[in-house]
């Protein structure tokens, strides 16, 4: 009984720890999901970015991608850049998500969204730049 | 006055000490300081933990007060730059010397205390701000880049609205406690929004203080408490122990009166005994004496009646000359007084001697040998004497002639009943140290060695048959060494006993 519960707090934290490394994970599935048709092929240029949601397939190329998440390697591809920096120099880019001051980050491009023919969801407005 | 006072508390006490209900008040009163403390560590505690929570309290309100101040600063620094600017964004970009200040401010004020400090232009509509300070260093810094509302959303939004200051604890940003929001307003409207996270660490490190603070003073007053309880019940059972040894040292001093009093009851009853016993021992010595008078007087008295035949022969004959006659007189004169200071000898022997005086050791021996000299001689026993001591003792002279006469008179006895060829009794005196011993031995063929431990017990004689009272040694030992300080002893010789009376020469 006493290994058991030992078992399952340590479960738990590996669990917790997971979860805390891969804070932007959440809201980015939410916002690839919300512009993309499920299942979304996703190319991730960013080693820090770890997608494992739903909906979500993490593709290897970029021909089989719908959309990229990272540092815009791949060209005339949807961008979800993770800083800011290439958000503003990317055409391509749509959103942005980063950590900033400990506080998650997320904008979106009305340039991109517009270019790729993108549907924006109501609550994402208040954050297009 | 104190003395009293202090003699009337001991005393209620030690009669308190004496009742059973002082024990019983003693257990209470133990239990009571036991209960006393620990409630009053409980209240202790509490009343710290009170206080900790609200020094803490007092503490961040510092800081939040302190954070106001720095608000107000940055407020004033922006309205002395851009009173006349229609948005903070604008203003920022045409003073970058402004944006250079604050960032470097912000920077300095980054540490120990702040884990974040930012200034972001409020645009109307938007659901983020535009950072126009952000303490990063130059190259890093992005004027304009943007910033999302959206943690906390609520009370940026109450910020915006109410343009009231918000302070507000963060749950999900790392290393940060809390967060002020400050509204910067230019020309009345809000422009602009100062965000202050507040460091963790230095809230973990302020907690950590209060927590080993509160810790330390609960644990420090749980010490006194118990040194308290524990001197109390010291204290309590030392006065307790107290006043019992007090009731224990009176019955003592009560039982030790009683002793004395017994003591001193038999010391009067052994010196009465010892008194008659004397007196008895005289009485014995008296026989003694009168049968060595008798002695004494039989043969002047046999030369007296010779005497008298003599004249009145001499006168029935017509022979008696008054040359004779005178002559003869005279002769029974001396007679007379031989007889006459033999009577005064015996007479000054019963005389009791009140006080010591200093007298001739010599002159006592010879006085108490005139007296039984003839005795011994007509037995045939021959007296030796010698003399070194020639000093000055002070003693009660009758006394110490009775212990003279008496181990003589035992000397004698001894010689007789033994019928020892050629008996002597020598009698020397001589100094040795501060003593001046007087020395009789004899060749009477000694003591037993099983009864000579005895000799000088009361009622203990070897002459049951000739009447001995065993009272002779006995008040010989009294006399010499309770009243003349001296000591009597006894020893065999290869042929006969010793006895030694020493006694102290006075001081020269």
């Amino acid at each position: 009984m006493i290994k058991k519960l030992i078992y399952i707090s340590f479960l738990s934290v590996i669990i917790h720890l997971n979860l805390v490394g891969s804070d932007l994970s959440h809201p980015l599935e939410g916002v690839l999901i919300a512009l993309f048709h499920t299942p979304v092929k996703v190319f991730i240029s960013d080693g820090s970015i770890n997608l494992s949601g739903k909906g979500i397939q993490v593709v290897t190329n970029c021909s089989l991608a719908v959309v990229e998440v990272g540092r815009g390697y791949c060209k005339r591809l949807p961008l979800i850049a993770t800083d800011y920096s290439t958000f503003q120099k990317n055409p391509d880019s749509i959103a942005t998500i980063y950590m900033d001051k400990g506080r998650i980050q997320l904008f979106f491009k009305e340039k991109g969204i517009k270019k790729f023919k993108l549907l924006l969801p109501k609550k994402y407005e208040g954050l297009v730049q | 006055m104190r003395i009293k006072l202090l003699y009337k508390f001991r005393k209620c006490m030690r009669k308190l000490a004496e009742s059973p209900r002082f024990f019983i008040m003693l257990i209470a009163s133990s239990i009571f300081l036991v209960l006393g403390g620990a409630i009053s560590t409980l209240l202790v505690s509490n009343n710290l933990a009170l206080l900790k929570n609200r020094v803490f309290q007092y503490t961040l309100e510092q800081i939040k007060g302190r954070m106001e101040n720095l608000a107000q600063n940055v407020e004033g620094e922006i309205l002395a730059v851009c009173n006349t600017s229609p948005n903070l964004y604008q203003c920022a970009l045409k003073n970058p010397q402004l944006v250079l200040r604050l960032n470097t401010t912000f920077n300095l004020l980054k540490g120990k205390e702040v884990e974040h400090i930012f200034l972001l232009h409020y645009e109307p509509g938007k659901e983020f701000g535009r950072y126009i300070a952000d303490g990063d260093y130059q190259q890093e810094f992005l004027l304009g880049r943007t910033f999302s509302y959206s943690l906390n959303w609520d009370k940026w939004m109450r910020v915006i609205k109410t343009g009231i200051p918000q302070f507000f604890i963060q749950k999900e940003i790392p290393n940060v406690y809390s967060t002020y929001l400050y509204p910067i307003k230019l020309n009345g409207q809000l422009s602009g929004i100062l965000a202050i996270d507040f460091s963790l660490t230095e809230y973990h490190t302020l907690k950590k203080f209060f927590q080993e603070f509160s810790e330390i003073t609960t644990y420090t007053v749980n010490i006194l408490v118990i040194v308290q309880i524990l001197i109390a019940l010291i204290a309590i059972l030392n006065f307790w122990a107290g006043t019992r040894n007090l009731a224990i040292l009176n019955s003592l001093r009560i039982t030790n009166r009683e002793l004395h009093r017994r003591v001193a009851e038999e010391i009067k009853k052994v010196e009465e005994r010892d008194r008659q016993l004397m007196v008895q021992s005289r009485l014995a010595m008296m026989g003694e004496l009168i049968n060595m008078i008798a002695h004494q007087w039989r043969q002047p008295l046999n030369s007296l009646g010779g005497m008298v035949t003599n004249l009145k022969l001499g006168q029935a004959l017509g022979r008696l000359t008054p040359e004779k006659l005178d002559r003869e007189l005279n002769r029974m004169e001396e007679l007379i007084n031989y007889l006459s200071s033999t009577i005064s000898d015996f007479r000054n022997f019963y005389k009791e001697s009140k006080l010591k005086e200093p007298v001739l050791i010599t002159k006592i021996v010879d006085d108490s040998l005139s007296i039984a000299l003839l005795s011994l001689r007509e037995r045939g026993i021959k007296v030796i004497t010698r003399y070194e001591c020639k000093r000055e003792v002070e003693v009660y002279v009758n006394e110490l002639k009775q212990v003279i006469l008496n181990i003589l008179k035992n000397g004698e006895d001894i010689l007789i009943t033994r019928k020892v060829k050629h008996p002597f009794i020598e009698i020397s005196t001589y100094q040795k140290g501060t003593q001046c011993v007087i020395e009789i031995k004899d060749n009477g063929g000694g003591i037993k060695s099983e009864i000579i431990d005895k000799i000088f017990e009361p009622y203990f004689t070897t002459k049951e048959e000739k009447n001995g009272t065993g009272l002779g040694l006995y008040m010989s030992k009294i006399i010499v060494e309770r009243h003349l300080r001296g000591s009597l002893t006894a020893e065999n010789w290869n042929r006969g006993a010793i006895f030694k009376i020493s006694l102290n020469l006075p001081r020269e």
